[in-house]
């Protein structure tokens, strides 16, 4: 299967700074992948590089095409949320279905307009009127009415509450994906996505530091937390990383064979949150 | 390009530009429509062929004849002097100064009030022109818009529309009500008799065809300045206004210093757009064929110009899609 996202040695620079470098990704429809990263990671840099709305260096396809120079077009296939204020202000909720219908070849108006009838939205509301919250809904209702093959998403939820933030996700699940498209989100927010992810990619310092499908870390990673008396043995396994908590030392182990690890404690798989942090601190150690 | 989908994209700049489209000829026509007022307060009667007015003073109840031909003093009707009418004349003048300015208006068609109309929406559109890839670009709504299957050719060439045909439009279609307006209150004011003695109708029916004409020929040969104008806006990575200001400034004073000439400032003069709305043309002759006729006695200037504004226009566009990162 051809990937719809095909990077190879992408590198972008902001004067001498290296703030993307990146060797190899390739992401497939069907997916749903979180680019997550600490704040000045690059993340956003990557993902202004895969809409073409950056230079790099490199070579970049998605679906096919080269993003930087086949904009227009490759935007007729792929849809984008940057963040919460990026509509116009001036602009109402009508007059923004009525242009996307007639400049988007795959606007399904009908679908944005079922969408927005579940909000409190009103037609003729102009951007600048509405909430943050409700910015992000209609946004979203323009964006899941779009016929989309991909559809990035750069901290879509900053600076939302955790009822908007829940709903969104719900929303984007149930209205817009299926396993022909694919959706790419780029959060610090690791949490709030763990359970939509079905690859996962971590960014750190413009550079990959992991890239995995979701299935592959509960076989790559366990966690276990460990008692004072057994730790010392527990750490000749070479755990990527330790937290001390509660009388315990919680251990995080890459690809050391379970039946080995299960004497210590109870193994579980790791949050993301937590593998996020002991990936970085282990690129950050060495 | 689809012309359907073009269409739209004028309709987005009119939501958002509409504010300005309006705001100044909306302030001519108040301006205008309260001057017919007041001309009503102070004229009763008037006879222009004679080149005299008759004044109704409303504080004394006294009717006053003033001519006001070239070089004469105004007088009264007894043959006082002005100067003996000291208290009354302050307010006599203003009549004849309104009297004069809305002669030049009217004179023989709507076309020199509409020429007003013009000359403000083009001096709107040209700041519009200076700003408009700019703010656009300095706006968190790029990414929106830039997240839309548009090609920057299409959202270039709609500001250039917009800013040339949208403003003047309106322009013209609200000069075209104030001028009505104005016509009304004459109907039922003695000023009609300034208006309607004036009035042809042939005047009347040219202006319906030559107002929009002279926008077309301001677009034509102001097409460089709003080329350069939009490239600079495209450009600049702070104030595109003061960068244009300042880079003229410098050319023309290299020009001055190193050459003796003004050949630059010559040829951006000519291609102002505002120099289409030049009214005075000698009797007997079409408004409309003399700048048709300027157009073609300076072949040069005419492509040059052309040249020029087609290229900036395009060197914008090139901008839009390579010069900045968003």
């Amino acid at each position: 299967m051809e990937p719809v996202i095909r990077i190879e040695g992408l590198q972008k620079r902001y004067g001498r700074q290296l703030v993307v470098d990146i060797d190899e990704l390739s992401i497939y429809a069907g997916s749903v992948v979180g680019l997550i990263g600490p704040n000045g990671a690059g993340k956003t840099s990557a993902l202004r590089c895969l809409l073409g709305l950056a230079r790099c260096q490199g070579h970049l396809q998605i679906l096919g095409v080269d993003p930087f120079c086949q904009r227009a077009q490759l935007m007729r296939d792929v849809a984008f949320i940057a963040d919460t204020a990026v509509l116009p202000d001036w602009i109402t909720a009508a007059q923004l279905l009525d242009y996307m219908q007639r400049i988007h070849p795959n606007f399904n108006r009908t679908k944005a307009e079922v969408f927005l009838a579940q909000t409190k939205i009103k037609k003729h509301s102009r951007v600048k009127t509405l909430s943050k919250g409700m910015k992000t809904q209609l946004h979203l209702a323009l964006v899941i009415a779009i016929e989309a093959k991909i559809l990035f998403l750069d901290e879509p939820t900053l600076g939302l509450d955790i009822l908007y933030r829940q709903q969104f996700y719900q929303q984007l699940l149930n209205d817009y994906f299926d396993e022909t498209r694919t959706i790419v989100i780029t959060t610090h927010q690791v949490d709030e996505i763990e359970h939509i992810l079905t690859h996962l990619v971590f960014i750190d310092d413009g550079r990959l530091a992991l890239n995995c499908a979701m299935d592959e870390i509960a076989e790559r990673y366990c966690e276990v937390d460990v008692a004072p008396d057994l730790l010392a043995a527990a750490q000749a396994h070479k755990p990527i990383y330790s937290r001390a908590q509660l009388g315990t030392t919680t251990l995080l182990y890459e690809s050391v064979d379970r039946a080995q690890l299960a004497q210590f404690g109870v193994l579980r798989t790791p949050s993301i949150a937590n593998l996020f942090v002991a990936k970085l601190s282990q690129n950050h150690s060495g | 390009m689809n012309t359907g989908i073009f269409y739209h994209h004028l309709r987005r700049e009119y939501w958002e530009n509409r504010l300005w489209l309006f705001v100044l000829p909306t302030i001519l026509s108040v301006l205008l429509i309260i001057l017919s007022l007041l001309l009503t307060k102070y004229v009763t009667a008037l006879d222009i062929s004679e080149r005299e007015l008759i004044v109704f003073h409303s504080e004394h109840g006294q009717t006053r004849t003033l001519d006001f031909s070239v070089g004469a003093q105004p007088h009264s009707a007894d043959g006082a002097t002005p100067e003996a009418q000291s208290s009354e004349s302050e307010d006599e003048n203003i009549g004849v100064n309104l009297a004069q300015e809305f002669d030049t208006d009217f004179d023989e068609s709507p076309i020199g009030m509409l020429a007003v109309y013009l000359a403000s929406a083009w001096v709107v559109s040209l700041f519009y022109f200076s700003a408009c890839l700019y703010t656009d670009r300095k706006d968190n709504s790029i990414l929106f818009w830039k997240s839309l299957p548009v090609p920057e050719r299409d959202t270039v060439l709609a500001k250039l529309c917009f800013g040339v045909f949208g403003f003047t439009g309106v322009a013209l279609v609200m000069g075209w009500l104030c001028w009505l307006i104005i016509c009304l209150i004459g109907v039922v004011t003695p000023m009609g008799e300034l208006i309607f003695d004036e009035m042809t109708g042939s005047g009347v029916l040219s202006a319906l065809y030559i107002a929009p004409l002279m926008v077309v020929l301001g677009f034509i040969r102001g097409l460089p300045i709003i080329g350069l104008l939009m490239l600079l806006s495209a450009l600049a990575k702070r104030s595109p206004l003061m960068m244009g200001v300042v880079l003229i400034g410098l050319v023309l004073l290299a020009e001055k210093l190193l050459f003796s000439t003004a050949w630059v400032y010559h040829w951006l003069s000519w291609h102002l757009p505002l120099i289409s709305l030049d009214t005075e043309v000698a009797e007997g002759r079409s408004l409309l064929a003399y700048h048709v006729m300027e157009l073609l006695r300076h072949p040069f200037m005419l492509i040059s110009g052309v040249l020029v504004g087609v290229g900036a226009i395009g060197l914008a566009v090139w901008c839009r899609e390579h010069r900045f990162e968003i």
